[in-house]
């Protein structure tokens, strides 16, 4: 229990938790509001603008940007994100896109200064390791791209992971190679994507797991996919779903 | 195009460019720090030996030159190319292999195209070749050949043999070093080489092969200060 | 630039076995050896440090070092040719193996040789070319294109060339890769003895000396720029550094990025021809310095990419190309450096697909030697090929409505609502097994999860009410 007064933050959710995997949003206020804060919830929200921004169309991110900085900057305290690319996207690409704006430019340094991922922040900057979850399963982890190599996260989700009660998180190979989603390349390089998608697959079965967790969903959407494809039973959850801490029995 | 146009072309761009890192002066670093060859022949031979070389320590130039005579003995080889007696740390080379019965062979490269194919094609029977060695880098286990007067490149080239005689006071620990210690090397000579173990590929399926053109060994004769 | 589609070349390779096992194997071997060889240097990322800085510094004087490079080069008695594209390149040594009576050529591997297609003007002006080194000697005979900037044959199993020596040189059939390489051997030596002319390429320019540096393995690039009467060497102009210290730093990292050695086997720095009582070496050296359209990213936000040594490190790691090999990228330089240097050499409309074979994993910067932000730049050039129209009319219309929903709440709310309705439609058990085209891509490999009943957005509300 803290003793501390509740941190008040705001949650970015992201368009894929948003419309796809919601439970992983709320599994990201639950932990959060067990460890001190208090969860605000910008509700004029949209997307971040990335997959637009990736693909070139950079005017149509910055439309897309703009109102998210509209909205997250007449807000206070640190701003959570359960995905990595997206908040990479928001603390290094919101600023570069309106390097010729200063009004925007602005708003990108502050908002972007708040940005946290969501396992970053808890082991960073609230200093937690242990969420008191409980999951009598063997987990594995896949090192989301943008969040390993531009975010320098790794440590914090593989810490949080190993103090889960009853979790065995056994190794997998290739744990930093990337899954082939790439945004639109999973559709426009969809025979590339695919074939890398076949090899990190090949890994997950192989290590023994029951379910693989990532940072981010949309690593976790094309690896699930997958995986429901070829018929396998290995579950693909984001990692907030796993580090609830409602001592949920996995197998329930 | 000619070189102002070219260069022209080249400086008009630069001031609209992205140069990320890039400072007005030429960065520099604080030099190697000093060091004691003598400490740095197992290094070396160790590094040599992982690249399929060897290295023999010869204490006196006696012992050097019998290691030579029985390396020709194992290589079957009777004929030899050499630098020059006076660019070898063995004093009177070639009188003292022919009395072991190893013959000498020159090789100067004449200008025009016929008699140049004709001095190539006779030499390329010749099994080993001995040179001297301006260095050695015992990190990388390698050898610095200059190329100049009574030092022929195709010494240490053409003969699928190369035994180097290298002094170990002549050792350093690295390029950086070397280069430290000899920054005029590159352009007092029109061939600088360094020399790290037999000629190799691994183009055929990452399989490792010696001896692709250049030498298949690669014996290293140090010398005792 | 090839004929066929980049698609048609991506599946091409997919489906070869061939190409997938040996390429996955090569490049998880020169991982495996960079890895090797930065555990054991611990001075990796200082020199990797000094070595982007050199290269930034040079790039931003380039003007000034090719001049100081040129200068040095005719003061040691070489004539330099200045060359401002392909043609101009090619035509230079032409003229000069004409005027030289010039009727076999030795090449040493030099990637500027292949991107300006050199080989072939010189064979159409009746003069035989012979690749020496051992990989390109194989795609010479088998009349193919390199897929890799370091390991031509990359994407070749010794069956296959087994096959090819078989066939083209006549010999008896073996798969013995040490056999293989004495054919080689006996074959090639031949050529370099009598040879009239040596083209090499150069790793690197030496400013303050006028040399070049030439980082081999296999003692044909010595050869080739030993026995014959010329050396031509071609030199893509971002090659110049400026002193012998700054080439120490550059080859402490170039080796063990490229294959896991700590030096190449013969590292040649050659200035000028031979010099009065050299018992051997070329009488003429003569350089072509090469833009090609480099000048053109000196202009740009992509600079950056002329800091590349040219390693192949890039290449070895990314996911892409372990997949693909190099021969689907449809250009000489393939792979990530491959996939920025190629539209700006060669124009968005032959190249511009290549920056999107990219998931922008981010592997290639954390192993390049000199740190080339690639991903910044493949970004940079699927915004230009945007802009000059070049984005497909779905994603066009695609991207129009999702920008128009995530800038309007409401709209997006809704929109989220109906995709959810439409998707579960479509779903047996919450996955949809078949996307319609354009979307088909995805479930071809992958089942899509249906959107959810309820949004977070929506769930949130009635948490709150709670």
């Amino acid at each position: 229990m803290t003793t501390q007064s509740p941190v008040t933050v705001q949650l970015f959710a992201t368009c894929l938790v948003d419309a796809l995997n919601p439970d992983a949003g709320m599994a990201v206020v639950d932990v959060l509001e067990a460890n001190g804060c208090r969860v605000e919830f910008p509700y004029e929200q949209t997307c971040c603008g990335q997959p637009a921004f990736n693909g070139g169309f950079w005017d149509d991110a910055r439309a897309m940007a703009r109102h998210n900085l509209d909205v997250l900057d007449a807000t206070e305290g640190p701003i959570i994100v359960p995905a990595a690319s997206c908040a990479d996207m928001m603390i290094h690409h919101y600023p570069e896109l309106f390097a010729g704006e200063p009004e925007y430019a602005a708003k990108a340094e502050r908002v972007s200064a708040r940005l946290y991922e969501f396992t970053q922040f808890l082991v960073d900057e609230l200093g937690i390791t242990d969420t008191h979850a409980q999951h009598s399963e063997k987990i594995t982890y896949h090192a989301s791209c943008h969040g390993l190599r531009n975010l320098h996260i790794y440590a914090q989700p593989k810490t949080l992971l190993e103090n889960i009660d009853g979790a065995e998180i056994v190794p997998l190979e290739g744990e930093t190679e990337c899954c082939g989603f790439g945004g639109l390349f999973a559709v426009k390089m969809s025979d590339i994507s695919g074939a890398m998608l076949e090899k990190k697959l090949d890994n997950i079965e192989a290590s023994g797991a029951e379910t693989v967790v990532a940072t981010d969903f949309s690593c976790l959407m094309h690896i699930g996919g997958g995986l429901k494809k070829r018929g396998s039973t290995v579950q693909a959850k984001h990692i907030a779903e796993v580090l609830r801490p409602t001592g949920e029995d996995a197998d329930a | 195009m000619n070189r102002d146009d070219f260069l022209k072309n080249v400086k008009s761009g630069l001031s609209a460019a992205y140069f990320p890192d890039a400072r007005a002066e030429r960065p520099t670093a604080p030099p190697p720090a000093a060091f004691n060859p003598a400490t740095l022949a197992e290094q070396f031979s160790a590094e040599v030996a992982a690249l399929k070389g060897d290295v023999f320590r010869a204490d006196t130039p006696a012992a050097a030159l019998a290691k030579i005579a029985a390396l020709m003995a194992d290589h079957g080889a009777t004929e030899y190319l050499a630098w020059a007696d006076e660019h070898l740390p063995v004093p009177n080379l070639r009188a003292q292999l022919a009395g072991h019965g190893f013959t000498a062979r020159a090789l100067t490269i004449p200008a025009d195209p016929p008699a140049r194919r004709k001095t190539l094609t006779a030499a390329s029977d010749i099994r080993v070749g001995i040179t001297g060695a301006l260095a050695g880098l015992a990190d990388t286990g390698t050898l610095v050949l200059p190329g100049g007067a009574g030092k022929g490149r195709l010494v240490s080239l053409l003969p699928p043999v190369h035994i180097a005689l290298l002094h170990i006071t002549d050792l350093y620990p690295s390029l950086m070093h070397f280069i430290a210690a000899h920054p005029d090397a590159a352009r007092s000579t029109a061939n600088l080489n360094f020399i790290s173990g037999p000629s190799r590929t691994a183009d055929i399926e990452q399989t490792l092969t010696l001896g692709v053109h250049g030498p298949k060994f690669v014996h290293v004769i140090l010398l005792a200060a | 630039m090839p004929d066929t589609t980049f698609k048609q070349r991506i599946r091409d390779a997919l489906h070869n076995p061939k190409v997938t096992h040996a390429v996955a194997l090569g490049a998880h071997n020169l991982e495996a050896g960079r890895a090797r060889a930065v555990a054991a240097f611990p001075q990796m990322d200082e020199f990797r440090d000094r070595a982007r800085l050199i290269r930034a510094h040079t790039i931003s004087n380039l003007d000034r070092y090719l001049a100081q490079f040129a200068d040095n080069v005719e003061a040691n008695g070489g004539t330099v040719f200045w060359a401002k594209d392909a043609a101009e390149a090619v035509n230079y040594v032409r003229q000069l193996a004409k005027a030289q009576g010039v009727q076999q050529v030795v090449k040493s591997k030099s990637m500027a040789t292949e991107e300006i297609e050199l080989n072939h003007a010189l064979e159409a002006d009746g003069i035989n070319v012979t690749e020496s080194d051992l990989g390109e000697f194989i795609i010479q005979l088998a009349e193919e294109k390199p897929s890799h900037i370091i390991a031509p044959v990359m994407h070749k199993t010794r069956y296959e060339v087994a096959e090819t020596f078989h066939e083209k040189l006549g010999v008896p059939y073996t798969d013995d890769p040490i056999a293989l390489n004495d054919i080689a051997r006996a074959h090639l030596r031949k050529i370099f003895l009598s040879a009239d002319m040596g083209i090499s390429g150069a790793n690197f320019a030496v400013a303050e000396s006028g040399s070049i540096c030439l980082v081999t393995n296999e003692g044909n690039g010595r050869f080739t720029t030993t026995a014959p009467r010329i050396h031509v060497a071609i030199v893509g102009m971002e090659k110049v550094i400026p002193t012998f210290e700054d080439l120490g730093v550059l080859l402490n990292v170039l080796a063990r990025s490229a294959t896991g050695q700590k030096m190449s086997v013969y590292t040649s720095i050659i200035t000028g021809a031979r010099r009065p009582a050299d018992p051997d070496g070329p009488e003429e050296f003569h350089v072509v310095l090469l833009d090609n359209g480099r000048s053109r990213a000196l202009a740009s936000e992509n600079a950056e990419i002329l800091y590349c040594i040219r390693c192949g490190a890039c290449l070895n790691h990314c996911p892409v190309f372990q997949a693909i090999g190099g021969h689907a990228y449809g250009s000489v330089y393939p792979g990530p450096i491959g996939s920025v240097i190629s539209p700006i050499l060669w124009g968005l409309d032959t190249a511009g697909e290549m920056p999107h074979a990219s998931t922008l994993c981010g592997k290639c910067q954390e192993v390049c030697p000199v740190r080339i932000d690639l991903p910044r730049m493949l970004l940079n050039l699927r915004a230009a090929g945007h802009e000059a129209g070049k984005s497909p009319a779905w994603l066009n219309w695609g991207v129009r409505g999702y920008r128009m929903a995530a800038a309007h709440p409401t709209l997006y709310r809704w929109g989220m609502k109906i995709a959810s309705l439409g998707t579960r439609l479509l779903a047996k058990n919450g996955w949809v097994k078949k996307l319609p085209p354009p979307l088909n891509g995805w479930t071809d490999y992958r089942e899509f999860p249906a959107f959810a009943q309820k949004s977070f957005h929506e769930q949130w509300k009635e948490r709150k009410r709670q």
